[in-house]
């Protein structure tokens, strides 16, 4: 197709946006590796090796793969049915659904471990229906001691948090394939010998067609629940994963004279979590290649209208599951307005009172305000989204000029060293920055919007992830229309590109604004050196307060609730955008 | 040998056939004539156990088939072929490979049928590579694989251009007639059944409404 090569070439700011990312990325981390062998003088080898001799370390390596195992293994058992029915049949509101099931993957995983510690302690719904988690009496106390498990119920209990988080992949990778998938497969193979058993069909026609989109959101679940952080603060008490174990221990990294055992510690688990990060990251981009191939079969209403509506057990199932997952939200609203008293009778009980969100509000419990939690946390995303949007944009115009001129090779590449920050996990980007950037640069400090830098370094994959194949859709026709049009710069832009890529814009928005505001584990690092608290870090403060004081729960709630509602609403103003403006849903 | 006896269906209201009769004869093939829509695709995935009819009775070989009950003896070859992207030529013919038959002698009844639809040599092939017409072909050999006594097809040259469907269709007779194979065959082209059949039958006077 004929373009000015003006169009096509990769603008000169194109390539310093794509050197200033690259090394962003890059740079910290290599930074704080290198600081971490100057105060420890030990090589990385040596680093891992100590690693694996430290029982502390080894017990939260073991711990993170049994907790991820187990929670991949819960989502995908819970998952599975769960698209099967909405994606084989008829259901009214179909996209609301989708839509609801995806919450608790963009909720703040503060609030969310704030939701499941309100369901689970006492006064919640699971102490309530007899299952104790927390304190692990009853059932959960009848297990541990047949079993020898010293701690189930907290097992349980973060398990169950993740399955909750993590619902949303197996649904937004399988449900669309099973959508999709042309009928008459199914209806040819049953017609076949090579089609006749269960097994027969499973092995021809189902495990090649699910698999993938199984595989991936297998992965990926397993990788978010590798790297979980908040949830696993808040749920298991006394055990730790290997990124709350780089969380707690960060802190203290990097100091020259100053407790190396655990500056060694940290660099040996950041490059064992990182080995294990990138395998799973190189299977997941394996596996979702191979799922992409299966996708857009086959016209989903018409697979729907064929097979009409859900038996009765499935539909049940599928509105049991859309309860469950509204409860922790529920749970975090009612607990902020309750608190525990002593009742008339001289039994402990509940009051209704606004006294947690009094407090919250003058910061009584608190370094600062609620609304200067709020303000800084709307400025910290505010910040990242200005910073990430025109990043993210300007990166995946720079690598589809250079899909367009032949390089894609090129383009694949640098799109790559752009991923490197999200195959660290928060922690470690944090890490990276206290540890690379402060300790060498010490002045960095006095920089009060600090954490904004790894909200864009953590936000940027995605927002390419998102630009990315919406510029591949777009007709090249348009633009080389508007070219021989003559029109000024931004009408030019926006009739050739922008009008085309509302949808992405809206959906790159609300993921910035609702990842920053939620983000925890990078900016639990970085505050700790800058006292700038977001809502998630006053969150995070406030339920660390003793509980003896009846207050503690209902602030920390409301604290919470805030976080929710703020999140919530600009995931919905940027829908709302999406729709009035007719984009499309399909990035 | 295969016979519908007093068939009815419909779909709420409306009644798409009732009291249907249909008898074909030892390695007949008779073409079935009639509009879009009429309700001759849903008539074929009644008789081999696709759909369910509301009444009546079908029989093979005189022994009445359960309802909605899949029989190996019956074949289908879909309006559009019905291939797995995730499988070669081979392996999508390969489905039609009885079970529990010898695993070593697979390739080669492959081969064999594959060359016996000019599609020789093709069992490496990816199925994207492949044209409107050879993709039936393949269909069919899978189908034949399957050695069914009774063979379904439902307008399965809908998908190629008028030249390629006629030769295909006087192939298919070839074919059907070389491996005594009865079939049951449903168009709305005139041209294309008189290829095909023993004998044609219109929709019209198959049901009474």
């Amino acid at each position: 197709m004929a373009s000015s090569s003006s169009q096509v070439n990769v603008h000169p700011i194109q390539w310093g946006v794509i050197v200033v990312v690259v090394s962003a990325g890059i740079i910290p981390l290599l930074l704080g590796v290198l600081r971490l062998m100057q105060v420890t003088q030990a090589s990385p080898i040596n680093a891992i090796l100590h690693a694996f001799d430290t029982p502390l370390a080894t017990e939260a390596l073991q711990f993170t793969l049994l907790e991820a195992a187990l929670s991949t293994l819960l989502t995908l058992l819970i998952g599975i049915p769960l698209a099967w029915s909405l994606g084989r049949y008829e259901w009214r509101g179909i996209r609301g659904m989708r839509a609801f099931l995806f919450v608790p993957f963009v909720t703040p995983p503060i609030v969310a471990a704030a939701g499941f510690l309100a369901l689970y302690s006492s006064g919640g719904l699971l102490p309530f229906m007899g299952l104790d988690l927390r304190t692990e009496t009853g059932v959960i106390q009848w297990f541990s001691e047949l079993s020898g498990w010293a701690h189930p119920g907290h097992m349980l209990a973060l398990v169950l948090a993740h399955a909750w988080f993590n619902l949303s992949l197996v649904v937004r990778f399988l449900e669309p394939t099973l959508a999709q998938m042309n009928p008459h497969w199914e209806e040819q193979l049953l017609l076949l010998p090579g089609g006749q058993s269960w097994w027969l069909r499973v092995r021809h026609l189902w495990w090649p067609v699910l698999g993938p989109s199984l595989l991936v959101a297998a992965t990926y679940t397993f990788f978010f629940s590798f790297t979980s952080f908040a949830l696993v603060k808040w749920l298991v008490p006394g055990a730790n994963t290997v990124e709350s174990l780089l969380g707690e221990l960060g802190g203290s990294a990097g100091i020259a004279f100053y407790r190396t055992e655990a500056s060694l510690l940290v660099l040996g688990l950041a490059l064992i979590q990182g080995a294990f990060m990138l395998i799973i990251l190189t299977g997941a981009s394996k596996f979702e290649n191979q799922h992409t191939k299966m996708l857009a079969l086959h016209d989903e209403q018409a697979n729907r209208k064929l097979r009409g509506n859900a038996p009765r057990i499935q539909r049940w199932y599928v509105f049991a599951i859309i309860t469950i997952t509204s409860l922790p939200f529920l749970s975090v609203l009612i607990a902020s307005f309750r608190k525990r008293a002593m009742l008339e009778d001289g039994t402990q009980g509940w009051t209704w009172t606004l006294d947690g969100w009094r407090q919250v509000y003058q910061g009584d419990a608190s370094t600062i305000t609620l609304l200067e939690a709020l303000g800084n946390s709307l400025t910290f995303a505010l910040l990242t989204l200005l910073i990430a949007l025109p990043t993210g944009y300007a990166l995946a115009s720079a690598f589809h000029r250079l899909e367009r001129q032949g390089k894609r090779k090129l383009a694949n590449s640098l799109d790559i060293m752009c991923m490197v920050p999200l195959s660290a996990s928060a922690v470690m980007i944090g890490l990276g920055i206290v540890v690379g950037l402060l300790q060498w640069f010490p002045s960095m400090f006095q920089f009060q919007y600090l954490p904004v830098l790894p909200h864009v370094m953590l936000i940027l994959p995605f927002t390419v992830r998102i630009f990315r194949p919406a510029f591949t859709r777009l007709d090249p026709m348009y633009e080389e229309q508007i070219e021989l049009l003559n029109l000024p710069l931004f009408r030019a832009w926006w009739h050739g590109k922008g009008a085309f890529l509302v949808g992405p814009f809206a959906i790159a928005t609300s993921l910035c604004l609702a990842f920053s505001l939620g983000e925890f584990g990078a900016t639990y690092l970085m505050v700790r050196v800058g006292s700038w608290d977001s809502l998630s870090i006053m969150v995070d403060q406030l339920l660390s307060r003793p509980k003896f004081d009846p207050l503690v729960m209902p602030t920390a709630m409301a604290a919470a609730t805030t976080l929710m509602v703020v999140t919530f609403t600009a995931l919905l103003v940027c829908e709302f955008v999406r729709k009035s403006t007719g984009g499309t849903d399909d990035v | 040998m295969f016979e519908l006896k007093n068939l009815r269906k419909s779909f709420g209201e409306r009644v798409l056939f009732e009291k249907l009769m249909l008898e074909i004869g030892e390695h007949e093939i008779v073409s079935i004539l009639g509009p879009s829509g009429c309700g001759k695709t849903t008539l074929l995935r009644i008789c081999c156990g696709l759909d369910e009819a509301d009444e009546g009775e079908i029989l093979l070989r005189e022994s009445l088939l359960a309802r909605r009950i899949i029989n190996p003896e019956i074949g289908m070859l879909f309006q559009r072929p019905v291939l797995y992207p995730h499988l070669d030529v081979g392996a999508n013919v390969g489905l039609g490979y009885p079970h529990g038959a010898p695993n070593e002698k697979k390739s080669e009844a492959v081969e064999e049928v594959l060359t016996f639809v000019n599609l020789g040599g093709f069992q490496g092939r990816n199925i994207g590579q492949l044209s409107g017409g050879e993709a039936q072909r393949v269909a069919f050999a899978r189908a034949l694989l399957q050695s069914p006594n009774v063979m379904l097809l439902d307008e399965p040259f809908a998908s190629v251009d008028t030249e390629q469907r006629l030769a295909l269709a006087s192939q298919t007779r070839t074919w059907l007639k070389e491996r005594s194979i009865s079939a049951i065959h449903v168009t709305h082209d005139e041209e294309e059944a008189n290829r095909m059949a023993d004998r044609i039958i219109r929709w019209s006077d198959l049901v009474s409404h």
